[in-house]
């Protein structure tokens, strides 16, 4: 089958401008700067940020809103494989700056919305080429990776320390 | 160096990461990384780095045909000497008394049967 946009009766022009409305509706209208204060599911069901909301399944997490001075849920969207590889564990993703993409700044869009953990332009990273291991196999006859050894001599002057998370009590 | 490196944290707080080069895979921590494993084409290095140690949690070390084994009576004083005792520990050969004593036992079932 295929799509309805292509075809050229009236009823079915119709329906793609229909879609094309519900879709812009969809869209984001609104960037919400967010730290995540707190990580909650049927691991974590009560947070004391949002005393009075019961996470039973889901992950959702509990961010304060820079703009609007709010405490808000986002339901998070994606595989939770790749919140907990990437991202890690609540502890790890406790304090982290991140970005909410809503259709408004109402609490039923902004849980709804797209968070995700964006780099800021003020964030000063350091050189990751150097600096990881010191190897000393050549003493036991196993060859180095000389590249990655020569590298960790180097100096980088102009590196910063990263991203630190921000540490408060939960 | 093209090489993925795994972290909790990206920033000089983070000691610990796991790198993945082309021939190189290594896992380090310490303030100068210089506690490692590093497994390359040419072997295993395994670096505890200064003045830590390398702990092995077992009582029972083995190699190919044959076996450390440490117990706690070797700190009985006099009777024992501290040092490990090495015996000849061949896989293989259990597998093959393994392998001896079932044919054995499905013979007999055979004989039985007749």
């Amino acid at each position: 089958m295929g799509g309805r946009i292509g075809r050229k009766s009236v009823f079915s022009q119709e329906i793609a401008n229909i879609d094309y409305i519900n879709n812009q509706y969809k869209k984001v209208s609104e960037t919400l700067h967010c730290l995540v204060l707190d990580v909650c599911g049927a691991h974590n069901p009560s947070t004391k940020f949002l005393p009075e909301r019961k996470f039973k399944t889901g992950i959702y997490l509990i961010v304060g809103i820079e703009e609007t001075g709010s405490i808000a849920a986002v339901y998070w969207n994606k595989c939770y494989d790749y919140l907990r590889s990437l991202y890690g564990t609540d502890e790890n993703i406790i304090g982290r700056r991140c970005v909410v993409e809503t259709a408004s700044r109402s609490s039923w869009d902004i849980e709804d919305g797209c968070i995700e953990f964006r780099e800021g332009k003020r964030n000063k990273y350091s050189d990751e080429s150097r600096g990881t291991y010191v190897s000393l196999s050549s003493i036991c006859g196993i060859s180095q990776n000389h590249e990655i050894q020569i590298k960790n001599y180097e100096e980088n002057q102009s590196e910063g320390i990263g991203e630190i998370w921000h540490r408060f009590e939960k | 160096m093209k090489a993925k490196i795994l972290k909790a944290q990206f920033n000089k707080m983070c000691l610990g990461g796991l790198l993945l080069d082309m021939k190189t895979v290594a896992i380090y921590s310490g303030m100068n990384g210089m506690t490692s494993i590093e497994v390359s084409p040419e072997g295993i290095n395994i670096q505890p780095g200064p003045g830590n140690s390398l702990s092995i949690n077992t009582m029972n070390v083995k190699g190919p045909g044959f076996v450390y084994q440490n117990s706690f009576a070797d700190f009985l004083p006099v009777k024992y000497v501290f040092l490990p005792r090495k015996t000849i520990d061949i896989e293989p050969l259990k597998d093959i008394a393994a392998s001896a004593g079932v044919g054995l036992a499905f013979a007999g079932f055979l004989g039985a049967m007749a």
